[in-house]
């Protein structure tokens, strides 16, 4: 009874950020099944020490550490993560609201070479890259998550963006300019029609 | 607009027309920015499945509601290692100190029987007849003949005066007034026959060895080549593996400096020597004195028995007698034990196999020379621990089955449960 109570109390506490929670294992994974794999990890985890949680930690800093350990486990078993297959979704095609035919065909290809190139960087340049310039979250929640000083969150984030670049280098025609404007280039994937 | 505004800007939610333009015409200019700009593309905005939603949720009650099994933690698996290395290493080891392919050291033959047909106990034995002979006599009469057979003894002791053991004793007739004068001459006659002094001899020699069945066989032929008997063998093991013998040898008195000098050349290092040489001459003079005296006495007491007139005389004789008898056998005892410690000399001998290590230590031709020694029995240990640890494996395996296999059950049955209920 008692460890019921302890779950409906979890529950209740977890369930506004499990949306968060799920599109940062998705970031991660790039699959939705993967992700939801990940997400029920990641909920059993932390309900299993939810007991030494320490209650004036942020609930969704604390989820998000241990989704990005869950994913970092997963990614060490599976390799292929981000792949153009998975930018095109089941029964869907790109739709493209850029000018022109050929600035659709470069966004998809630039887009699936830069999946490629995250693939195969280190996990740690991995990681953060994806929590600091795919989900945009702050370097103090980043610190947190990862357990270091903001200075070597920086300072790794720096190295692993050069790392990428020295990759993306080979395709310079792709990767030097864009002729697709900010606007479109922050729409979400499931936007592209 | 610099890159870190561009940076700041491109997470926000929602941005001025304006704000967009610098930052199209940013990307431009900078191919960093417009990396961050793709990445920032490859974040997905969409909704969590149902079946998701409600599949973390019942996960949580289930695990509620069951029994959890949780995985070890890390460092316990760690742990479990280190333990399980540590227990092979000193099974391995143990293996190793029981020597379960080296047979065990011969034991030494057992000690033979004494003093059947040495020097010491042919005189004793002369020496006894002697006095026996002169059972019954009036007058305590030694008579020449039992004085060239004790004379004729063959003498061993080389410090001994054979010259004096040869003289020929005087025919006495006595009479028991001239007992005392008796006694002087028969002090002489004995004299005659004894060596002029009583030295014991003993030795204790410990030798540490690197051939130890070798060394011991070695000893022990040893004592026997110089005509001595081993008294005493005992050979141990102790639990570093090496193996120690205590040996205690009677050794003809005369064969004891090349008894000594054969072991210190053909076995291993002599650590320890002691020759001890204690002069008993004075105290086998008293013995011998008092001996002789107690004879006459009894002798004495033998003619007064016979001249016994009444039944309290002849009891108060025979009482005297009987504790006359017992003193004569006393200190024939002693004096024999005294020529026995005279004529064998008593060595004890401490046998001790040294560690290899010693004698790598100790091995002649410098450094380089110990080096090679000392890589090559490192490599022979190693190779001897891997087949002990394999020894051990083989020997603890049907103790580890019966768990493994319980464990094996388990797991499989959990497991089982976990794919039935995801």
């Amino acid at each position: 009874m008692q460890k019921g109570n302890e779950a409906n109390e979890f529950i209740e506490m977890a369930a506004p950020f499990e949306k968060n929670i799920y599109l940062t294992c998705y970031s991660f994974l790039g699959s939705r099944q993967d992700a939801e794999d990940a997400l029920q990890e990641t909920m059993l985890r932390a309900f299993r020490s939810f007991s030494r949680f320490r209650r004036e930690a942020q609930i969704q800093t604390w989820l998000r550490k241990i989704a990005v350990h869950v994913c970092i486990d997963m990614t060490r078993k599976r390799k292929n993560i981000l792949s153009i297959e998975d930018i095109q979704e089941d029964g869907e095609e790109l739709k493209d609201s850029s000018p022109g035919p050929y600035d659709s065909l470069e966004r998809t290809e630039r887009m699936r070479i830069l999946s490629e190139a995250l693939d195969e960087m280190r996990p740690e340049a991995r990681t953060l890259i994806i929590l600091r310039d795919v989900q945009g979250l702050p370097y103090e929640e980043i610190a947190d998550i990862l357990s270091q000083p903001v200075g070597t969150v920086k300072s790794g984030l720096n190295r692993a963006r050069s790392a990428l670049q020295k990759r993306l280098n080979q395709h310079a025609d792709l990767f030097a300019r864009s002729t697709v404007s900010t606007e479109e280039r922050r729409k979400p994937r499931s936007e592209l029609r | 607009m610099n890159c870190d505004e561009f940076e700041e800007r491109l997470h926000q939610d929602s941005l001025s027309e304006k704000e967009l333009e610098e930052m199209d015409k940013h990307t431009v200019v900078c191919s960093s920015c417009l990396l961050k700009s793709d990445l920032k593309s490859l974040m997905p905005h969409e909704d969590i499945p149902e079946s998701a939603a409600s599949a973390w949720r019942q996960a949580v009650l289930k695990e509620a509601g069951s029994k959890k099994v949780r995985k070890y933690p890390a460092w316990a698996r760690v742990a479990s290692i280190a333990a399980s290395l540590v227990i092979l290493t000193a099974g391995a080891l143990r293996v190793g100190r029981l020597n379960l392919s080296t047979p065990a050291a011969e034991q030494a033959p057992s000690a033979p029987a004494n003093d059947d047909g040495t020097v010491a106990s042919i005189v004793a034995k002369k020496l006894n007849g002697a006095a026996q002979r002169n059972n019954g006599t009036a007058g305590a009469v030694y008579e020449e003949d039992a004085l060239e057979e004790a004379a004729e003894a063959p003498m061993m002791a080389a410090s001994y005066d054979m010259g004096a053991a040869n003289a020929p004793a005087e025919e006495v007739e006595m009479e028991f007034d001239d007992a005392e004068e008796l006694v002087t001459v028969s002090d002489a006659a004995t004299a005659a026959e004894e060596p002029s002094e009583h030295i014991v001899r003993n030795a204790y020699i410990e030798i540490v060895t690197s051939d130890f069945d070798h060394d011991l066989l070695l000893t022990q032929t040893a004592v026997t080549d110089q005509g001595g008997q081993l008294s005493s063998s005992n050979t141990s093991q102790n639990r570093s593996g090496t193996r120690n013998a205590y040996l205690t040898a009677r050794i003809p008195a005369e064969h004891l400096d090349r008894f000594l000098e054969t072991l210190e050349t053909a076995t291993g290092r002599i650590t320890q020597k002691d020759v001890s040489a204690e002069n008993m001459t004075e105290q086998y003079k008293d013995l011998r004195g008092r001996l002789d005296n107690a004879t006459v006495q009894r002798d004495r007491l033998r003619e007064l028995l016979d001249q016994a007139e009444n039944v309290s005389d002849l009891m108060q004789i025979e009482r005297n007698l009987t504790e006359a008898q017992s003193t004569v056998e006393a200190l024939t005892g002693q004096i024999n034990h005294l020529d026995q410690s005279v004529s064998f000399s008593t060595v004890s001998i401490s046998l001790n196999e040294e560690t290899p290590a010693q004698s790598v230590r100790q091995t002649d031709g410098g450094f380089l020379n110990r080096l090679k020694n000392g890589m090559s029995l490192s490599l022979r240990a190693f190779g001897e621990f891997l087949q002990n640890l394999c020894l051990f494996l083989v020997m603890a395996l049907p103790w580890a089955a019966v768990p493994a296999v319980i464990l094996f059950m388990i797991h499989l049955i959990l497991k089982t449960r976990k794919e039935k209920n995801p």
